[in-house]
């Protein structure tokens, strides 16, 4: 495997489809991190996803992952990759000693100690089928399978959505886990920001098939503010200086992307910290710049 | 590829049970009748040896096509139902790792499905009194070819199109032309060697016609003595084209699977 500085690497990638296009997205993760991709269902998240593992053939751009060229090194680098997604891959048949014979004969780095390690862990039964597995259980499973085969990237499409804070905070920490090894990275997938903001170092921000945001979690957060005003301090203020505003019937909400502008400029105003939840909705409506 | 047939075994398990259980009730009922043709009611029933001959041929050509239907299984489908297909995709495999697996599984049960067909041949003669006849085991073989053959053309499908409505069509599409066509065939071939003997099948039924110089044991006579004539010269044709729609089933497959964008 080639040294590498970044896990993944995305340039100018773009898909066509019908009615939605994944507009020259670019953006990298760090070996070693972890990146929150974030943005509202149909923003293009699993489009990526899919096209950086293959399923879908994208129509241009370079991708890169492990160092290597996704397309052209695609067994080379699958070898050493994991994904993880929102619905479980396996038939209903099957149950986890099954897999585990399946899968030690395809990885060659696949450790059946370490997948029933994860099993009794996760309090998962060897020999109940999968079609009886709860919505928690398959994803537990599929994070099992997922780190079994000494996998260095590992990439999520909305692997915690549908699960309960309980089962969300378990998975969380196995992946802290998972990245206490340097060379392992996660591209991780999600509308649940809140997850994001826990375990994220990186976040990139896509929205209608375009890269909104990318860079690291805590310099976004820090850069972002929410301000909040009357109506009448409101409609002073220039359109072009802030993302989006909320108005309701006791006052604005402004979102400004350097904070540090904003509280120079308004000294005297109320300036909270912005979540990655606000920034996420204050994005997608920076069109219609005012909203409810 | 080696864990993809382990897949397809586990997958299948039920449907070969399914399989073996219905041979094993097959092979039972076979045995009885033949019992019965020594010692029970049968033995003293006028057409006796009729009624032995065609349960002798159930046994030794029926059974094994029994056998065969188990090459038939194939998981393509509930890939795609249960998104193991777009799975796939991130396994260190390539399309033709993924889909071969399929096709060698589906080899290997049509080895071991002839080799079961031919120890229930020889079981059949021993328990019916008959010597072996090696013709038989060829039967078996071109049987479980043909089942063999299908089944490829039906995965093929099931990769192409992805859908089981459309495989079941064109199946049941198939099998209506493929009937229509032996059956026009057949009557086309009648209606010549008839005509050859002076005789119009076609004829108005009022008109006067001459009685035909030859029986219809006769036609199907010439018509078996053709066809073993058009197997032994050509029976090389038949290999062949059954080799190329098997690699062509392949190649299709493997197109299909690598066809992603969608």
């Amino acid at each position: 495997m080639a040294d590498y500085e970044n896990a993944i690497e995305i340039k100018e990638l773009t898909k066509r489809f019908d009615g939605f296009t994944l507009d020259n997205i670019s953006f990298n993760v760090p070996k070693g991190s972890i990146m929150g991709f974030i943005g509202q269902n149909g923003a293009g998240k699993s489009t990526t996803i899919n096209s950086l593992l293959g399923i879908i053939k994208p129509d241009s751009g370079e991708m890169k992952m492990l160092g290597l060229d996704a397309r052209k090194d695609e067994t080379e680098i699958k070898r050493d990759i994991a994904a993880v997604f929102d619905e479980l891959p396996f038939h209903e048949q099957l149950n986890a000693k099954m897999l585990d014979k399946m899968l030690r004969h395809i990885y060659p780095g696949w450790s059946s100690e370490t997948f029933f390690g994860y099993l009794e862990r996760f309090s998962l039964p060897v020999k109940k089928k999968f079609g009886k597995f709860s919505k928690g259980m398959k994803m537990k499973l599929q994070i099992a399978a997922a780190l079994s085969h000494g996998a260095k990237l590992l990439i999520m499409d909305e692997a915690t959505t549908g699960l309960d804070p309980v089962v969300r905070s378990e998975i969380l920490d196995i992946f802290m886990e998972y990245l206490q090894d340097e060379n392992n990275s996660i591209l991780m997938s999600s509308h649940i920001t809140s997850d994001l903001e826990k375990i994220a170092d990186s976040v990139t921000f896509i929205d209608r098939g375009r890269i909104l945001i990318t860079g690291y979690k805590d310099d976004i957060l820090a850069s972002h503010c929410i301000m909040k005003c009357s109506k009448e301090d409101y409609a002073a203020i220039d359109r072009n200086n802030f993302i989006s505003a909320r108005v309701t019937d006791f006052g604005a909400e402004l979102m400004f992307s350097d904070k540090k502008a904003c509280e120079k400029k308004y000294s005297g105003a109320v300036i909270d910290s912005a979540t990655l939840d606000d920034i996420m909705i204050y994005y997608v409506n920076r069109e219609k710049k005012e909203w409810s | 590829m080696k864990g993809l047939m382990l897949k397809e075994l586990y997958l299948s398990a039920k449907y070969r049970i399914i399989v073996l259980s219905t041979y094993g009730l097959l092979f039972i009922l076979c045995v009885l009748v033949r019992l019965s043709s020594v010692y029970g009611n049968i033995a003293n029933m006028t057409g006796r040896d009729m009624v032995v001959n065609s349960i002798f041929k159930v046994m030794a050509l029926g059974l094994p096509l029994i056998l065969y239907s188990s090459v038939f299984n194939i998981q393509v489908l509930n890939d795609e139902k249960c998104h193991f297909r777009q799975y796939s995709h991130t396994l260190p495999l390539t399309e033709k790792q993924i889909v071969g697996s399929v096709y060698l599984l589906c080899l290997i049960f049509f080895g071991i499905a002839t080799l079961a067909g031919w120890v229930n041949y020889f079981i059949a003669c021993g328990v019916y009194g008959r010597e072996i006849d090696l013709k038989y085991l060829l039967y078996i073989v071109i049987i479980g070819s043909v089942s063999f053959v299908v089944s490829c053309i039906n995965m093929s499908n099931a990769y192409r199109y992805r859908s089981n409505k459309i495989c079941t069509a064109i199946i049941a599409v198939t099998c209506i032309i493929l009937y229509l066509g032996i059956a026009a065939g057949f009557m086309g071939l009648m209606y010549y060697y008839y005509k050859q003997h002076g005789y119009d099948l076609f004829a108005e039924s009022g008109s006067e016609k001459e009685p035909p110089d030859a029986t219809m044991n006769d036609f199907m006579n010439d018509l078996a003595a053709n066809l073993r004539w058009v197997g032994a010269h050509f029976w090389w044709l038949f290999l062949l084209t059954g080799a190329a729609l098997v690699y062509l089933s392949f190649c299709r497959s493997v197109k299909a699977l690598e066809r992603r964008s969608n």
